[in-house]
């Protein structure tokens, strides 16, 4: 500051270096905002579920299993640890699945030995995120009908306890497998919808 | 000051200039055949500001190659098939998978206006070590050379006649051949002792009723593959200038006249319209379900890898000999092959039906007999679009998962027939035939089931199946099923309104 009154008109006369200046800014502007680029992969912000989803209610929940002859699954209603979280519900119900049914006749259509870990739920996409034990592949008796009732059970379960929940992705020691049995293509989060 | 008016005019050209210069002044890439002749001009482009890596249009770059590709969009994942190999990509990833070979990339491969585009790099260390003998990459002259220079059959030209097409097959001096034709709409031409660019003599098109030439280096022998139009009759040959060309005369059947009147272009994306004709049964695909580390399912003894490769083997002669078709068998080994591989071989076999054999399992021994499976008419808003858009033209990619939407009436047609058939012949209980995502299903560009032929889980299924006697009956009832279903399709083909050409959206064609 040297004390001069400002004049108005010098502050629109740049000199010529602060015009290329300006214009390489400009341009340089511009080309970050359009030039081409690398498309980002979807994020999957894996969240550990919260309180904010509603499940089902406490102590109470659809389970599904097989039938004695694999034609079809079956449901029952178990109490189940009511949990305050979504996560806690979650792995509540898919330990009641992994207990002995009391239909006659029905059978576990989760390997016993698979246990599940961790659950995440992605909100922005609906998406559960269910981290098993490696007996979930390694223990699977194979066979297209046993593999689709494990994920058919899953899926079922998922949909009658979470409605907010729309896809499930397996994981098995935090990564998604191709396959658990050889048919079916696990490596995508499966659409609820299309397994009801 | 005269210049202080101009300034930022002369700036703001200068800055364009220097960035247009930037972004754009990529060279091309040039595909050539040892012989100098170019065989395609690619453009390639700087994608990433911070590195001076060139790109290329991987469709270009296929197209130009004659290279399979397979795209998933789910995954993002483009498989390149150069000879035997598949080299696997994926969007925004540096890793390259081929084989049980893992290269990592500088930088990544990119998603660019529906093009997945590939860096220079790739085709440096991955794609050109596997074209073959002789080809190389020169990263400085961007000159990708595909094949050895001293080659035996030189070129492949064509020409209309009166009664269809000519063939010309030049070489280099005379050689021994054979010309036949391994199915209706294909032409084989295998020329001894001869060697080849197989990309070079790659063409399109050379003359009527040939719609592809393709050309591969089997030991010492080349060979050549003509894909013909429906309308093609029957061929002769003979060879001229002292044996130095081969002449592949080519005439129109009697039903073909009609056909060539409408005659026009087809694409890739005709994949999905008529890769598999109703009235072409002419090679059965056979899929032995497993193998290798993946086992299956066990019970009794028996492991379901074994089981399904030994009917396989069993089924492939008899079906030859029955039904006078070729029958082609995914794995003949005990091999680990991806569904993606198995549906892949299939369509590359251009095969007229899929049957993927399997044995079944579950957690109580009494459930048990055969299970048919075909997959579901998939009405997702994706399917839906990705059909449109390789109808419109807009993408020449076939999405995997919808190769196999236009088959799945006829899927479920032979699905039923084969479950109502194989429980009396097999001697064991019927489960009908079921809708289900199977995912070797869902590539195969032609009518696919999934065939359990029982339990090994139950005592009784794992019995019968183990019985020497079995695989003969399957054969059998396969056997008796296919003539059926290939009768039935020629009927619904000559007619109005067939099953198989309902499509997703419900049209017609």
């Amino acid at each position: 500051m040297n004390g001069d009154a400002p004049n108005p008109r010098r502050g629109l006369r740049l000199p010529g270096l602060q015009w290329f200046v300006a214009a390489l800014l400009l341009l340089l502007g511009a080309w970050l905002l359009f030039s081409p680029r690398a498309i980002e992969p979807p994020e999957a912000p894996l969240a550990t579920a919260g309180d904010a989803s509603a499940g089902a209610a406490p102590g109470s929940a659809t389970v599904y299993f097989g039938d004695r002859l694999g034609r079809a699954l079956v449901s029952e209603r178990r109490d189940v640890v009511a949990g305050s979280t979504l996560e806690a519900r979650v792995k509540g119900v898919v330990a009641a699945m992994a207990e002995e049914p009391e239909t006659q006749g029905a059978v576990r259509v989760l390997p016993p030995a698979a246990r599940l870990g961790r659950v995440f739920h992605d909100a922005d996409s609906a998406t559960l995120y269910l981290d098993f034990s490696p007996e979930l592949v390694t223990q699977h008796p194979g066979g297209s009908t046993a593999e689709w009732a494990t994920l058919a059970a899953l899926a079922r379960t998922v949909s009658a306890n979470f409605p907010e929940i729309a896809r499930l992705q397996l994981l098995v020691d935090g990564q998604p497998v191709e396959t658990l049995a050889g048919h079916f293509d696990t490596s995508q989060p499966l659409d609820l919808a299309t397994w009801q | 000051m005269v210049w202080r008016p101009v300034a930022p005019a002369l700036a703001l050209w200068s800055a364009v200039v220097l960035w247009s210069s930037w972004a754009h002044a990529a060279s091309d890439l040039r595909v050539r055949a040892a012989a100098g002749r170019v065989l395609a001009t690619l453009p390639t482009e700087r994608l990433l500001p911070d590195s001076d890596e060139l790109y290329v249009s991987a469709n270009g770059l296929a197209e130009a190659l004659d290279l399979d590709r397979f795209w998933k969009p789910e995954t993002r994942k483009l498989v390149l098939k150069a000879g035997d190999r598949r080299i696997q990509v994926t969007v925004d990833a540096r890793l390259v998978l081929d084989g049980d070979t893992e290269t990592l990339l500088r930088v990544p491969v990119l998603y660019k206006r529906g093009n997945v585009m590939l860096p220079i790099e790739f085709i440096e260390r991955c794609l050109a070590p596997r074209l073959g003998e002789g080809a190389r990459f020169d990263r400085a002259t961007l000159d990708l050379v595909t094949g050895p220079a001293d080659v035996d059959v030189l070129a492949v030209d064509g020409e209309p006649v009166a009664t269809g097409g000519r063939i010309r097959v030049r070489l280099a001096h005379a050689l021994r051949f054979r010309a036949e034709t391994t199915s209706k709409q294909m032409l084989r031409l295998q020329v001894s002792d001869a060697r080849l660019d197989p990309v070079a003599i790659a063409a399109e098109r050379p003359a009527p009723l040939v719609r592809l030439v393709r050309a591969e280096q089997r030991g010492r022998d080349a060979v050549l593959y003509f894909e013909l139009e429906p309308e093609f009759g029957l061929f002769t040959s003979r060879a001229e200038d002292d044996g130095r060309t081969i002449v592949l005369d080519l005439q129109r059947g009697a039903a073909g006249a009609a056909a060539a009147a409408s005659n026009r272009t087809p694409m890739l994306r005709d994949l999905v319209d008529t890769s598999t004709t109703q009235d072409s049964f002419d090679v059965v695909v056979i899929d032995p379900g497993h193998g290798g580390f993946d086992r299956g399912a066990q019970g009794a003894g028996l492991e379901e890898k074994a089981v399904t490769l030994q009917l396989a083997q069993a089924l492939q002669p008899v079906l030859e000999r029955e039904l006078g078709v070729r029958v082609i068998l995914v794995r003949n080994g005990d091999e680990t092959l991806s569904a993606e591989s198995r549906a892949e071989l299939a369509n590359r076999a251009q095969g007229d039906v899929f049957i993927s054999l399997h044995c079944d399992a579950w957690h109580d021994p009494a459930a048990g007999g055969i299970d048919v499976s075909y997959a579901p008419l998939d009405r997702s808003a994706g399917a839906d679009a990705a059909l449109a858009s390789i109808r419109r033209g807009v993408t020449d990619f076939l999405p995997w998962t919808t190769a196999h939407l236009p088959y799945v009436a006829r899927s479920q047609q032979l699905a039923e027939l084969l479950a109502a058939e194989l429980p009396a012949r097999l001697d064991l209980p019927g489960r009908g035939a079921r809708p289900a995502e199977l995912e070797v299903l869902q590539g195969v560009a032609m009518p696919a089931v999934m065939l359990e032929v029982g339990f090994l889980t139950n005592a009784g299924d794992a019995q019968a199946i183990n019985d020497p006697e079995f695989a003969a009956r399957l054969a059998a009832g396969v056997g008796a099923v296919l003539r059926t279903f290939r009768d039935e399709s020629r009927a619904a083909g000559s007619g109005s309104g067939a099953p198989g050409n309902a499509t997703p959206n419900g049209e017609s064609r």
